[in-house]
């Protein structure tokens, strides 16, 4: 009887005291440890607003600003700014590294979703103070959650250039796993919730490490773009917005895209474009450091990019 | 259709009832109202069954139909609706307070409402485990309870955690008493 108290004693205080049982480990070859960072911190070309040769840049081109997600950073993009490159297309590509993000995993422990964002509207901020009047985003996974919260509380309104086109991949509103939802229950006691990387690009440019410290960051966005979704919101004047969703990602529930669908409107009041597009990959614009891509998922990406560097050139 | 089956359910009931009056010495038929917090904030109808004469009151079941249709937040909240079967066992019947523990399995659909999202999995299975307690006030005829459990199988619209409360009025011990 009594080893039966002792038992539940120990559980409980376990519980209670929110001990880390799962945590944070980290190698040379992860971003995580300090070693390997984003390239965009040492690399100023990443940036439109830190680009060496900015003051010959023409005011009039159209600049995409790409946003990536949680635990990730600018590689999630890179493959759309050459693809950019490549096809001389005259538009310039502005791949910003969010807050608390690229660097070591202490960096994205000590910051909220608050310090993520920010980087995202400082180089809005300097592309407008820079002259440039032809603004786009194109944003994924947590970047696109960022965006919503810009959206609805009418960050753009005051600016005197407003987003041309937004373009949303796989745009997180409602995780996959859901139990991601009782992370301010579970996460004390788990502390980490690493997630399993073999391909060693992979491991290089996403955290490996998910301390919930983060995740109840990322939850407490998710939930409040789902809410101000649910209340409805229209975007600025004259502004674009696109949704593309995969239909089986692992890591955004497709029915985020309902939500965003169903609660974001143009200035018009009409609704925004969708296209759910038949893909297993969590931001399908991203092949590179995959386990496994399909020609599916080639061609996909690079129609996808096509269609954006059509709609910001048109 | 939902408020057709209870309506239905209430009238075999009574005239069950009307007809043995010794049955209804022993059912328990509680009918009432319930809130669910789970993905959503929803508002339902719930309507169970027990008897003294099986197990000492102990196992009940009941069916219950919750919606966010009605009562929601915000004007564009993804309609949702939970259809739950439920067996339960309640450890101490008919007292003033009561523990119980039973388990639901269900149906969780939501509205995709749009042609664009015609592929997405509207409906999905709810089983879940729940612990609760019950009060037993005025002669045992009004039954408010509060639940706590965990949902094994999650979905678009099925989160871990839920919680549920609500308050019973038992047409046996009270309208035809």
């Amino acid at each position: 009887m009594k080893k039966r108290y002792l038992l539940i004693s120990t559980l409980l205080i376990t519980i209670l005291s929110g001990c880390n049982i799962v945590p944070v480990k980290y190698d040379d070859t992860m971003l995580d440890g300090p070693v390997i960072n984003d390239t965009s911190l040492v690399d100023p070309t990443f940036r439109v607003s830190s680009h060496p040769d900015r003051a010959t840049f023409d005011r009039t081109r159209p600049v995409i600003i790409c946003v990536h997600g949680y635990g990730a950073c600018t590689y999630e993009w890179e493959e759309f700014r050459d693809y950019v490159i490549n096809n001389d297309i005259p538009v310039y590509t502005s791949l910003v590294l969010l807050g608390g993000h690229g660097r070591d995993i202490e960096d994205l422990i000590a910051t909220t979703w608050k310090d993520w964002e920010k980087p995202v509207m400082d180089e809005y901020d300097s592309l407008v103070k820079m002259g440039f009047i032809n603004i786009n985003f194109a944003v994924s996974s947590t970047g696109g959650a960022i965006l919503i919260d810009y959206l609805s509380r009418n960050a753009f309104d005051s600016k005197p250039v407003k987003p041309e086109n937004i373009f949303f991949i796989d745009a997180i509103v409602v995780p996959s796993n859901k139990l991601m939802t009782a992370i301010n229950v579970l996460g004390p006691v788990l502390g980490n919730s690493p997630s399993e990387m073999n391909n060693p690009l992979a491991k290089a440019h996403w955290y490996t490490n998910r301390p919930s410290s983060s995740l109840v960051q990322l939850h407490d966005l998710c939930d409040l773009c789902r809410q101000k979704l649910e209340k409805g919101f229209r975007l600025p004047d004259c502004t674009y917005a696109k949704i593309y969703k995969s239909e089986n990602d692992g890591s955004v529930d497709p029915i985020s895209a309902l939500m965003m669908y169903k609660g974001m409107f143009k200035s018009d009041g009409n609704r925004v474009d969708i296209q759910m597009v038949q893909s297993d990959l969590h931001v399908f614009t991203r092949l590179h450091a995959r386990d496994y891509v399909s020609h599916a998922d080639s061609v996909l990406q690079q129609a996808t990019f096509k269609e954006i560097a059509d709609k910001v050139t048109d | 259709m939902n408020k057709k089956c209870v309506l239905l359910y209430i009238s075999v009931m009574m005239s069950l009832l009307y007809q043995n009056s010794t049955a209804l010495e022993h059912l328990n038929i509680p009918v009432g109202i319930q809130m669910q917090a789970n993905s959503d904030l929803q508002w339902g109808l719930t309507a169970g069954l027990s008897s003294d004469l099986i197990l000492k009151g102990h196992p009940y079941f009941t069916v219950s139909y919750t919606s966010n249709r009605i009562g929601a937040r915000f004007p564009y909240e993804v309609k949702q609706d939970n259809y739950l079967f439920t067996l339960g066992w309640m450890f101490r019947p008919g007292k003033l307070i009561d523990p119980f523990i039973n388990i639901d399995v269900g149906l969780a659909h939501f509205d995709s409402e749009f042609e664009e999202f015609k592929l997405l999995k509207t409906n999905s299975p709810i089983l879940d485990l729940r612990f609760g307690l019950e009060g037993a006030l005025l002669r045992k005829a009004i039954h408010p309870w509060c639940n706590f459990g965990i949902s094994f199988i999650t979905s678009s619209t099925v989160y871990p955690l839920v919680m549920a409360a609500g308050v019973n009025y038992d047409i046996s011990k009270g309208l035809l008493r």
